[in-house]
């Protein structure tokens, strides 16, 4: 067990905890932080993607210790006011079903968009194929991505 | 079968009347704002008609959907069907979701049936409550009643000046009489019903706070993690708990018996490792030292069993159908085509484990889960700890996907078990492996099939032998070959204009726990079928399409069995000549392709629906590469266009993985697939184009949820023949990765 202190989504928390524990159960069973999803636990499905310093990361596989002094970003702070680009090109092409899968997505493309501000098809594919969605809403996913790149790039 | 069926349309309209369904909220919500639970304490509702609608005092309308929303869109159709007779604007609706109660009917959500079986249900509903509004305010305004009209949560008068909204009428109107026989609308007249509505949760969603099952915490929770037994039937010969009690966080590890046949929805059975944290509950599970007894079962090989499918498969099986004289046709036929079919055992595998949290009280137990079937669930749960079902409550929270895994809920008796033992409130969670390796799986079966072609290449005899375990044995363990309504899925409905046909089904034992999964057998009977149907065109060098159109027929009903005789939903072969020309049309059928590319093309009837896919392969290495995918659909009335669009787009998704990759495989009764790495699900950089295409409609509406998932692996398989040559007649189409 040991005290740390982690930075997420611009708050600092005190957690008690195996410096072993994965992230994602940080999160969600010390924090409540529940918009992090369980999918796999092995890097498999992208379902827990969070953001250490601005880099999609696989919380499930990321121990606490490991994260250091970075700062944490989750769905619940993706955006101060809930309308990131993606988050509103998602209700826009009416993307999820299930939803399970889509805090991962949307983490994943964020990243994604930041440091590539309009992907290209394989750079879509690239990003996004560490997330898995069972129920197949890829298509919608992609179109939702252009979406937001397009309102993002216009801006100067 | 259908519970709002059984409900005359009186009792269904007093549903739940005086139940205390108290669902208004005080705070006036936003748009066509979805939540799962009213929060504790609220006002009841002034006006609540039924068990599906109240308005409160200040207006807020709440609809309350009593299916479970597992991504095909219950929450929002069917609250579409109630707000359109209603009368209110799609932004003035709250949604919330039913706890398991038999006030609702039928609540289990599967056979893709919640649009069809409650089209007019539902809309009564609405209706009724309007009419009751419509006639407070003819008393108030001392009219006759035919001079107001319910539009836009206001009654008005037909003077055009007087109005009244729902909330200054809501009173008055529960002290009123209900309608005997409300007046539903035209479908011309359809304001919400047919218009592309967005998926209620989808704001949540993409928030981070839609409840799963997963995201329940009650307060004074604990976290549990269940060392299953490795086979089904399987028992601990001994077990030593001593090390995993040593992990920080580990409370305790309780035995759980386990299951024997009939397994039914009994919990496997095993070790629970109850902590602090879900991750210190499966730190622990690693330091457990067990050594089972395997039992029956623990010689089970999906290898050799399939081998001893094909063999009974090739010898006479009992009579499902028959017409002419099989016999006859083959001795006196110019060609024999055969053909045999294999598709393995698959995992649903939602993005959401199970996951269920339960509260076992002194004289009352509380569930948060993921279920399909929440009734089934709070009877079973009541059963198990000897309550009255009135003691126990069932929170649906939203389902992480469920393809009929969610229907059965073993993992919720599961956390019942674990909260009786440490008397206190329990998430049992279930990670990816336990998922995979402890699933109602999927049946594997083997489809023979043999047919005598004339001089015009049709055939003039049909013999179709199905074999698998049926679903039936978890149920009772002396279930030797499938069901009549498993037959009904695809195989004994065929629709084939052949003079002598016999449908035969032989005997398979199960030695997994088998359960339905999206689209149950009609996924390796549209597998079988349409190969076949492929083989014997390319026998007779005819367009396939050309020859499926020809086999279907004069457009008319078939019917197969007395049922169907009175219902409302028969086999139409117009109707799927239809989709078929349609796909075809759309995807360039027909047009020349570039070397190594090709299109197959399938059709399959399920869930009353009709679909036909084309799919366009480019072939790289030896491995498909599917280009895109036209899919042609007739449900009848469209309630949501955009969901129905949405559905076939998962559904590809989801038929193209069972095809490329779907595969669990036993040996010495342990599967051996364990997540995603094993059992790989199609991702981005493999999603096709896919182009739906809606037939306009205005009969019954009928299932999405399944019937776009049969068509794709022959269609699939016929496009990677037709770009290659190799000819795909057992899946998957790529090899296992264990
Ligand atoms: S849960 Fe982390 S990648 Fe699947
Ligand atoms: S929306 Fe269900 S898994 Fe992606």
């Amino acid at each position: 067990m040991t005290n740390k202190n982690i930075k997420v989504n611009g708050k600092t928390h005190s957690v008690e905890a195996d410096p072993k524990m994965p992230l994602l159960w940080v999160l969600r069973d010390l924090l409540g932080l529940t918009g992090t999803k369980f999918g796999c636990g092995a890097a498999h499905c992208g379902a827990c993607t969070v953001h250490l310093d601005g880099v999609a990361v696989r919380s499930c596989v990321l121990p606490l210790e490991a994260v250091g002094d970075g700062t944490i970003t989750t769905i619940e702070g993706l955006s101060e006011k809930g309308d990131h680009p993606l988050q509103r090109a998602w209700i826009e092409h009416n993307v999820p079903q299930c939803g399970y899968c889509q805090a991962g997505q949307i983490m994943s493309a964020a990243a994604l968009l930041a440091s590539s501000p309009e992907p290209k098809d394989e750079d879509i594919d690239t990003a996004m194929a560490g997330n898995i969605c069972r129920c197949g809403t890829y298509q919608r996913i992609r179109a939702a991505i252009k979406t937001a790149a397009k309102e993002t790039g216009a801006k100067p | 079968m259908n519970g709002i069926t059984k409900l005359n349309r009186r009792q269904f309209l007093q549903a739940g009347i005086g139940s205390g369904a108290a669902l208004a909220l005080a705070v006036s919500a936003p748009p066509a704002k979805a939540a799962l639970f009213a929060p504790p304490g609220e006002p009841k509702p002034a006006f609540a008609p039924n068990a599906f609608v109240s308005i409160g005092r200040d207006g807020q309308v709440t609809i309350t959907v009593s299916r479970s929303e597992m991504g095909q869109g219950v929450r929002t159709s069917m609250a579409m069907l109630v707000a359109e007779e209603l009368e209110v604007t799609w932004q003035q609706v709250r949604i919330e979701q039913a706890t398991g109660h038999p006030k609702f009917g039928n609540q289990n959500t599967d056979g893709s049936r919640s649009v069809r079986t409650l089209f007019q249900p539902l809309r009564q509903a609405g209706a009724a409550a309007r009419e009751m509004l419509e006639r407070a305010a003819a008393k108030s305004w001392s009219c006759p009643p035919e001079e107001c009209r319910g539009a836009g949560g206001e009654v008005h008068h037909k003077d055009g000046k007087r109005r009244l909204a729902y909330a200054k009428l809501a009173e008055a109107a529960a002290a009123l009489e209900l309608p005997e026989n409300p007046k539903l609308k035209k479908h011309a007249d359809f304001k919400i019903i047919g218009k592309d509505i967005k998926g209620v949760d989808v704001p949540d969603i993409v928030h981070g706070k839609a409840r799963y099952g997963l995201d329940v915490t009650v307060p004074g929770m604990v976290y549990a993690s269940v060392e299953h037994v490795p086979v089904v039937g399987a028992t601990i010969e001994s077990f030593s708990a001593d090390e995993a009690k040593k992990v920080a966080g580990v409370l305790d590890v309780i035995k759980l018996d386990s299951a024997q046949p009939p397994v039914v929805f009994k919990p496997l059975g095993g070790l629970a490792v109850v902590a602090e944290n879900s991750w210190a509950a499966f730190k622990g599970r690693e330091k457990l030292e067990v050594k089972w007894n395997a039992g029956p079962n623990g010689a089970f090989d999906t290898e050799a069993f399939a081998k001893s499918m094909s063999e009974t498969a090739k010898k006479p099986g009992h009579v499902v159908r028959t017409e002419g004289d099989v016999d006859a046709a083959f001795a006196a036929a110019d060609q024999i085509v055969e053909g045999e079919y294999y598709v393995p055992l698959l995992a649903h595998a939602s993005m959401e484990p199970p996951v269920a949290t339960a509260w076992v009280k002194a004289d009352s137990c509380e569930v948060w889960a993921p279920v399909q079937a929440p009734q089934r669930t709070r009877t079973m749960v009541a059963q198990m700890l000897g309550l009255e079902e009135d003691r126990v409550t069932v929170h649906v929270t939203l389902l992480g996907g469920g393809f009929g895994r969610k229907s059965k809920p073993d993992f919720v008796l599961e956390a019942v078990a674990v909260s009786k033992a440490v008397g206190k409130p329990v998430k049992v969670t279930w990670t990816r492996e336990d998922d995979i390796r402890h699933d109602y799986y999927h049946s594997d079966s083997v489809q023979y099939l043999k047919a005598a072609l004339g001089k015009d290449g049709k055939p003039t005899a049909w013999l179709h032998r199905t074999v698998f375990p049926s679903i039936g044995s978890t149920f009772s363990p002396e279930a030797k070959h499938g069901s009549e309504g498993e037959l009904g899925l695809g195989f004994s409905n065929n629709p084939y204009a052949v003079p002598n046909v016999k449908l035969e089904v032989g005997e398979a034992a199960a030695h997994v726990r088998i359960g339905w999964l999206r689209a149950v057998c009609n996924i390796f009977h549209a597998f079988a079928i349409n190969r076949f149907v492929d083989k014997c065109a390319a026998t007779a060098k005819i367009d396939p399409l050309a020859y499926r159109l020809d086999l279907l027929g004069e457009p008319r009903d078939l019917v197969f069995s007395k049922e169907e005789e009175s219902s409302p939903y028969k086999l139409n072969t117009g109707r799927l000549k239809k989709v078929l020309q349609v796909a075809a049309d759309k995807a360039g059928w027909g047009k020349s392709t570039p070397k190594g590319q090709g299109r197959g093309i399938a059709c399959h009837y399920s869930f009353h629906s009709y679909i036909a896919q084309v799919v366009h392969v480019e072939m790289k290495n030896g491995d498909p590469i599917v280009r895109r995918v036209d899919v042609a659909v007739d449900c009848g009335t469209v309630v949501n266009p955009d969901n129905v669009r949405a559905q076939m787009e998962g559904a590809v998704v989801f038929g193209l993985t069972l095809a490329l990759n779907g595969m669990i495989s036993a040996r010495e009764g342990r599967v051996l697939q364990g997540n995603f790495d094993t059992y790989p699900m199609l991702r981005m950089p493999e999603m096709p184009e896919v182009q739906v295409h809606l037939i306009e409609s205005d009969a019954l509406p009928t299932g999405i949820g399944e019937p776009g998932v049969p068509p794709l692996a022959p269609a699939l398989a016929a496009a990677i023949e037709a770009a290659s040559g190799v000819a795909v007649d057992r899946l998957p189409v790529r090899p296992a990765r264990v």
